[in-house]
């Protein structure tokens, strides 16, 4: 069952992601199903969902963590996240 | 660089110091092992020969430093490597470089025993690593803290942390900026460090407490799945960790380590039991999930884990996965792994493990025990696998007991093992035919050397016929091994030309080639019975073939062992010292008893001709300590030696040797060192002058005539045609015409297959006894024998005999001793010594002292131109049929 997690952090910005996306590359991890990003009242939110939160946590530990160091940028605090199994997923044709 | 690290968890999977530092590791477990393939002892080594070659191919053309870090806490297969790397390191650019711990209290029993070997090692150099000088502790403090110490807080911290440069750093770490000469350490570094943990958030601490039971370097999905949060949801606290200098990055993504080993120790130490033992559950948990596709490598650790929730009372786990891993490290070579991991299931299992399963653990342990040479261990493991099988009544488990070890030659193991064979064997109902097959191979083995060779005929029959209804390679190999064995005296050579054939085609059938070249090496047997060293020549090239593609040291030493022989058979002297050498060479890293015993045999052959100084033997007996290991061999382990003592002049020390066999009456050798042992065995009686002895091996010898000295398994040197020593034997007796008949077959013999070096031994026998004879054209044939001797002799640079065979040449002619040489008391003495009187005895009747007797006698032995009593009896019984 595919799984979803959602971050909310404050102090970062669309910026900050930009820099880290850039460092990963264009080439989208294994097992992601979806990527949301957007800021809102001065914090990043993110919703990801992926085929499995092994999917998750190995993208977090192996690729993530080093990508944050090489852009320079340290993880903010996560105000709060979410993290579920998820009961339904549709996916429209258009990316933004 | 290459750089591996131990961990001091026993979690880590078997050689890991090893599966760090080679470039491809799954040698080391590629080898995928029956287990009860009989070449399991031969295929670690070939494992440990690759990994080395290896090393030694990512060192060809450019210098490598090889850095084994905390070499102390490694697993003891990793160990065994590592000894065998320092065995082989010759002219290579690959420098070692391995740290550990001096404190007894971080050191195993087993690093201890390999330290004491690798410092053997004429390669081998310590560098005892002291603190920090004052000054440099100072600097150290000072670019850790970034700024400046005044001298006295610089004298204080060194003599404080002793220039521990961990110590330095951490107590660094916590100098206030305005006390640069104020420096105060905490009661102790893991109070300090405890004190810099407290200061963390509350994930991150919890976070470090499940990382500190992972272990020194861990997955950071694994860390965050233990306190279940999602790796995102850490990554702060990780960075926390980072910047406090308690964790650090590693090369593998993915992971992280710990600081210095003594952080994870002071986060562990702070963890309640109760939370330890959940963290270790949860730690396992998330194991199983996380690799749930991939356990083997991780089989330890996760027993390890278990191991600790089994304080709570929860010990099924514990034992279900100690199993594996025990199970998972023997077929990955790492039997001495395989022996702590069954032990510990049965000491974690104890006292509630059912009699079956303890009974199977125990069989199980018997096993790894085995493989790894723990021979008291493994009796007595399987001695109460045994007793357990007993009560419950179960002879299958006996069976599987019996199978797990080989007879070896001691007497009550064998009885043992057969016993157990046969109450298995009586089992209801019946075994099936492969099981029963191998068996009763295994008591027929046990039998053999418990001399109990109808016993030993019979079983082994029935066990290859079994085998071969069965079509069971592993049972059919094993009763083969049987067979051979029981018929591995010289007289079933017929036989053994079958087995020693269908042995070979098993391994080309089912591809095994060490099992080919097994089958290879007992034709070979055969030919050197059967004296056929030209068809010796010409199977050597299939052998080489064979030997290569088996690969490995064993192989390779056979091979040279081989060639070894048939030089020295040929009179080779050189090429066969060099080639014996090299044999010696390739087994020395392994440490492999078998290495000396070959060796030892063929410097004895060789310096029997050209004298023991010139081949080492007298060195390594010096310097090798007897093997007590192999009691199969230990007839010739005293003999032998005794041999290469009397031949160098030193009597004394060959006969202490000769009388630790006991009397030659008592000697029962296993059938394929029969010959053998009778021939070295009567070489030295002569040179003590054990009479009886002599006259005890001479008799034995002539039922073996026609056949030649060499064993019946595992040939490593040729003694010449059994004539050659029946005929000297006859000759030290005085039977001159017996002599001369047999050595003359002798002489015969050695030219027409090649031994050119014992045609010259026996024409110097043979000459030798015509001189003493004296009668017609003795002297005449006697001096042309000599002067042909010599000329052999000094061709092939056979020294003693060069010296022998002059000084026959340039012996005057023989006259027959006449009765007036001696005095009147001398011919009383030559008549009791007739009679059968021990010294004692003459002195008795004579109202002599016992050392008057013995000079007397001596006297009589100088003045007749006699080597011993028998020569003595003869003469006497010569002049009274003259008279």
């Amino acid at each position: 069952m595919p799984y979803t997690h959602i971050s909310h952090v404050p102090g970062h910005s669309l910026g900050d992601y930009q820099a880290v996306a850039d460092v990963l590359g264009p080439e989208p991890p294994a097992g992601r199903l979806a990527l949301i990003v957007g800021e809102a009242d001065g914090a990043l939110h993110i919703v990801d969902v992926w085929d499995s939160k092994a999917h998750a946590d190995l993208f977090a530990a192996e690729r993530l963590m080093p990508a944050f160091q090489q852009a320079g940028l340290k993880p903010g605090p996560a105000e709060s996240y979410l993290e579920f199994d998820t009961s339904v997923l549709e996916l429209g044709a258009r990316t933004a | 660089m290459v750089w591996a690290r131990a961990s001091e968890d026993r979690g880590a999977p078997p050689f890991w110091l090893w599966r760090q530092a080679l470039p491809s590791p799954e040698v080391l477990s590629a080898y995928g092992i029956d287990r009860h393939e009989p070449d399991q002892a031969t295929e670690r080594i070939a494992s440990f020969d690759e990994a080395t070659r290896q090393l030694f191919a990512s060192a060809a053309g450019r210098a490598v430093l090889l850095v084994l870090d905390d070499v102390h806490w490694a697993d003891q297969p990793s160990l065994l490597l590592l000894r065998h790397l320092a065995r082989e390191l010759r002219e290579v650019r690959l420098l070692v470089l391995a740290t550990y711990r001096t404190t007894r209290a971080d050191t195993t029993v087993g690093w201890r025993a390999v330290l004491a070997d690798l410092i053997r090692e004429p390669l081998t150099e310590q560098v005892e690593l002291s603190g920090l000088s004052a000054a440099d502790t100072v600097r150290c403090a000072e670019a850790v803290s970034d700024m400046p110490l005044s001298g006295a807080a610089g004298a204080a911290l060194h003599s404080m942390t002793g220039g521990n440069p961990f110590f330095v750093r951490e107590v660094a770490r916590t100098l206030p900026a305005s006390a640069g000469s104020d420096v105060t350490v905490p009661a102790s570094v893991i109070e300090l460090i405890t004190a810099r943990v407290e200061r963390l958030s509350p994930l991150t601490r919890r976070l470090l407490g499940a990382a500190a039971v992972l272990g020194e370097q861990f997955a950071v999905a694994v860390a965050a799945s233990v306190i279940d949060q999602p790796v995102i949801a850490c990554m702060q606290s990780f960075e926390e960790a980072r910047d406090s200098g308690l964790l650090e990055a590693t090369a593998t993504a993915g992971e992280r380590r710990f600081g210095h080993g003594l952080i994870r120790d002071a986060v562990e130490a702070c963890l309640p039991t109760a939370e330890k033992a959940d963290l270790h559950r949860m730690a396992a948990q998330a194991i199983e999930r996380r690799y749930a596709s991939q356990l083997a490598p991780r089989l330890a650790d996760l027993a390890r884990h278990w191991a600790v929730v089994a304080v709570t009372g929860e010990r099924a786990n514990a034992i279900e996965w100690a199993v594996r891993a025990g199970h998972e490290a023997v077929r990955s070579l790492a039997y001495e792994e395989g022996a702590r991991l069954f032990q510990m299931a049965l000491d974690i299992g104890d006292p509630n493990l059912g009699d079956e399963q303890r009974c199977r653990l125990l069989i199980d342990l018997a096993d790894a025990q085995w493989r790894s040479s723990d021979l008291e261990g493994c009796r007595t493991a399987c001695e109460k696998a045994v007793a357990i099988a007993q009560r419950i009544r179960r002879p299958d488990l006996i069976g599987d007991a019996a199978l797990t070890v080989e007879p070896i030659g001691d007497l009550a193991w064998d009885l043992n093992v057969r016993r157990w064979c046969d109450d298995a064997l009586s089992a209801a109902p019946e075994p099936e035919a492969a099981y029963r097959a191998r068996l009763l191979a295994r008591a027929a083995e046990a039998s053999v050397y418990l001399g109990e060779h109808a016993a030993a005929d019979q079983a082994s029959r029935t066990a290859l016929a079994l085998a071969d209804r069965s079509a069971d390679g592993t049972a059919v190999i094993a009763a083969l091994g049987a067979r051979q064995l029981a018929c591995s005296g010289p007289e079933n050579l017929a036989e053994r030309d079958t087995i020693a054939a269908r042995m070979v085609e098993m391994g080309l059938g089912l591809r095994r080639r060490t099992t080919e070249l097994r089958g290879r090496l007992w034709v070979i047997d055969i030919l050197w019975e059967r004296g056929d060293l030209a068809g010796i020549a010409a199977t050597l090239g299939r052998l080489e073939w064979c030997a290569r593609q088996a690969g490995g040291p064993f192989s390779r030493w056979h091979l040279l062992c081989t060639k070894a022989a048939l030089a020295q058979a040929r009179g080779e002297f050189t090429a066969a010292l060099e080639l014996g050498r090299t044999a010696f060479d390739t087994l020395r890293a392994v440490g492999h008893p078998g290495a000396t015993g070959a060796y030892m045999s063929l410097a004895t052959a060789l310096g029997h001709h050209i004298g023991h100084d010139r081949t080492g033997a007298l060195t390594m007996l010096a310097d090798t300590p007897p093997d007590t290991t192999e009691v199969r061999d230990e007839l010739l382990g005293h003999i032998g030696p005794a041999l290469v003592l009397a031949e160098s002049g030193r009597l004394d020390d060959a006969a202490a040797a000769y009388r630790r066999a006991g009397p030659a009456s008592s000697w029962r050798p296993p059938p394929y060192f029969r010959i053998p042992a009778w021939v070295v065995g009567s070489l030295v009686a002569a040179a003590l002058g054990e009479d009886d002895d002599v006259a005890v091996l001479r008799d034995r010898l002539l039922a073996d005539r026609g056949r030649h000295a060499v064993t019946g398994a595992g040939n490593a040197s040729y003694f010449g045609p059994v004539e050659l020593h029946s005929g000297r034997a006859a000759a030290y007796l005085g039977r001159w015409d017996d002599a001369e008949s047999e050595l003359t077959v002798a002489a015969g013999t050695c030219r027409a297959i090649g031994a050119a070096a014992f045609a010259v031994e026996a024409d110097c026998e043979l000459a030798a006894v015509l001189t003493r004879r004296g009668g017609g054209d003795d002297a005449e044939r006697s001096r042309q024998l000599a002067r042909h001797a010599a000329a052999g002799a000094s061709e092939l640079g056979m020294r003693p005999w060069l010296q022998r065979a002059r000084a026959l040449a340039q012996a005057p002619s023989p006259r027959q001793p006449t009765a007036s040489t001696l005095t009147a008391r001398e011919l009383e003495v030559a008549g009791l010594v007739a009679a059968g009187n021990s010294n004692r005895e003459i002195a008795s009747a004579l109202f002599l002292s016992e050392r008057t007797a013995q000079n007397h006698v001596q006297h009589i032995l100088t003045k007749l131109g006699l080597a011993n009593r028998s020569q003595i009896t003869s003469w006497v019984i010569a002049r009274q049929s003259d008279e």
